[in-house]
């Protein structure tokens, strides 16, 4: 469904990038959150998603197209399949609840009738009926939130992205939102949520893919926040081609703990040669990556 | 997008951003007006040349007593040598096509009909003026057969091509139609700088709105269109304005004056701002056009 394939972002003037080498594949329905701290690249991942912006290197394979090939005439085709929901909820002030969502489909031409059976349902499914005439300053944060979502999901989109869509949200009402989120996934649709909550993280236990400063560090299944014992091994950029060679060797021997199917899709082996910029030795993160890798490929360190 | 939505948001935004559109609207309205009265001077000297050229002469003036040209010797032209220069002019044809005589008290007469308004017409005399062969051309190229079969012959005084001194008057004409077409471009200039503010300032102030647009899925024709449109229709309207001044002041102006004040010329008539009339709202439609185009490129993501 999406796919970075060694996918680098530098933007212009910036003297490192906001993205380095990144490999991610999300599947059709699966839920990720994308942690890591301000600056870490998780807004750059989404948007690079959506063609806001391109790679500087590397592909980006959103529901089967190559945005790196893509026309820009046929990024608006692309958008129709993703839906986007943003922190500041980005609702038009002069726009009642309906005609929000309705504004969705209005401008990519779909009939009246369409709308008028649509928008209800949506705003149904979000949890917002009701309230259709309302404006966007008569709701609480949290029905902003909902009617974002709605105007996200109204097209039925095959993926829907949000940024920090909590940010601005109490705990209760974060939690609400990201269930709604849930809701959605469970209907087919690929979610992938860019946070800093530790809270909702830690509580929906989802696929985790934790960026630090450009570089995917961690890819998790069921993960929470910050954790690093129980990753997933990103062996990334200081794995020599003939460790690397042992690695898969022994990875391949019968009887071992082979890593789960789940886990094995996500193993990303890298050439050596690649540093992070700045820093003369191997990070301390990669290194105990590379350690819990080695020692699990070699059968130590088991439960 | 659909018509009806097209249309409803062009209606939102020219009312929301009432005060540029009728900027817009002002300036495109008096840089038309100003095109168009220049255009349509042009065609007044076309009307008056075409006018005139079929009326205008060369004059061969007679010798008076006392006249001071060489050829005169000052005496005045006698009956056979009128007789011979009319013999001249007849073996001329063509280019020669018409002759008639003027009088010395019928070119009076003409003189103070047409300066009675004015104090030359009071102290003209009759000595001032000669007698005269008024010679219309089959082809007014040819006036230097003319002079150069007169210039200085016995009892000619002057030989004058009156369309030279039209040719003068056309050329003053001319200027003051040019002028007022580089005034207009100038003004064209400050409407094409305010559609391109205009479009900035609303593009801004609506960044939300394309910005979700956007994301979305609309196609860029659908973000574009509307700003494209609003601009259009406020100079379609600014245009609609000029032709409707520059009708009233050709109907009540030009028809309803001064051909009934002047009445041995001709003027352009209302059917000349219909003429014009296209082209104008053509240009203006093309002009807001590319205008939206280029700024949106530059001031709307899409």
């Amino acid at each position: 469904m999406i796919l970075f394939d060694h996918v680098s972002k530098t933007y212009p003037k910036a003297t490192r990038p906001a993205l380095d080498d990144v490999n991610l594949e999300v599947s059709r329905g699966e839920f990720v959150f994308v942690v890591g701290s301000s600056g870490s690249g998780k807004s750059t991942l989404l948007r690079l998603a959506i063609r806001e912006e391109r790679a500087t290197a590397g592909r980006v394979l959103v529901a089967g197209r190559d945005l790196s090939e893509l026309p820009d005439r046929k990024v608006p085709h692309l958008r129709r399949e993703i839906g986007t929901v943003f922190q500041d909820f980005r609702l038009l002030p002069n726009k009642t609840v309906f005609q929000n969502v309705a504004f969705a489909l209005q401008v990519i031409g779909k009939s009246r009738t369409i709308i008028r059976q649509t928008v209800p349902e949506t705003l149904r499914t979000v949890g917002l009926e009701g309230k259709e005439r309302r404006f966007p300053h008569q709701l609480s944060g949290g029905e902003q939130q909902r009617v974002a979502i709605a105007r996200a999901i109204v097209n039925k989109p095959s993926i829907l992205l949000a940024d920090e869509p909590t940010g601005n949200l109490d705990p209760a009402t974060s939690r609400e939102i990201v269930k709604l989120l849930d809701r959605v996934n469970r209907t087919g649709t690929t979610v992938v949520m860019a946070t800093h909550d530790h809270e909702i993280v830690n509580e929906f236990r989802k696929r985790v893919v934790e960026l630090d400063r450009g570089h995917l560090v961690r890819d998790q299944a069921e993960g929470v926040y910050g954790d690093t014992a129980s990753a997933i091994p990103i062996i990334a950029g200081l794995v020599s081609e003939q460790l690397e060679a042992e690695l898969q060797a022994k990875l391949a021997v019968p009887g071992r703990d082979a890593p789960q199917a789940d886990s094995t899709r996500r193993l990303r082996l890298r050439r050596p040669g690649r540093r992070r910029p700045g820093s003369d030795g191997p990070d301390t993160r990669e290194t105990t990556v590379l350690s819990y890798a080695a020692s699990r490929a070699s059968g130590e360190g088991r439960d | 997008m659909r018509v009806t939505y097209l249309l409803a948001d062009i209606a939102n935004g020219l009312r929301r951003n009432a005060s540029m559109a009728v900027s817009v609207v002002l300036v495109t309205m008096i840089s038309m007006y100003l095109l168009g009265l220049g255009l349509l001077a042009q065609r007044q000297v076309d009307t008056m040349k075409d006018y005139w050229y079929d009326r205008v002469n060369v004059s061969i003036f007679l010798c008076v007593e006392g006249s001071q040209y060489a050829s005169c010797g000052g005496k005045a032209t006698t009956q056979a040598q009128r007789d011979q220069i009319r013999a001249q002019l007849e073996q001329l044809r063509p280019p020669v096509k018409e002759v008639f005589y003027e009088s010395q008290a019928e070119a009076f007469k003409r003189f103070k009909e047409q300066f009675k308004n004015s104090p030359l017409g009071e102290q003209a005399t009759e000595r001032a003026f000669a007698d005269s062969y008024r010679v219309s051309l089959a082809d007014a190229g040819k006036y230097d057969v003319v002079v150069s079969t007169f210039q200085g012959a016995p009892g000619v005084g002057r030989v004058q091509d009156q369309r030279q001194l039209l040719d003068r008057f056309f050329s003053f004409m001319n200027a003051v139609s040019w002028g007022a077409i580089a005034l207009s471009g100038l003004m064209v200039l400050c409407a094409i700088l305010l559609m391109a503010t205009t479009i900035r300032q609303t593009a801004f102030s609506r960044r939300r709105e394309t910005g979700i647009m956007r994301l979305v899925g609309a196609s860029n024709a659908t973000i574009q269109l509307p700003f494209v449109m609003e601009t259009v229709v406020a100079s379609l309207v600014g245009a609609g304005l000029a032709l409707g001044l520059l009708w009233a002041t050709v109907k009540y102006g030009v028809t309803g004056y001064l051909s009934r004040a002047l009445l041995d010329t001709a003027f352009i008539g209302t059917t000349d701002v219909v003429t014009v009339g296209p082209w104008l709202v053509g240009g203006v439609a093309g002009l807001a056009v590319l205008t939206s185009w280029f700024t949106l490129r530059r001031y709307l993501r899409v």
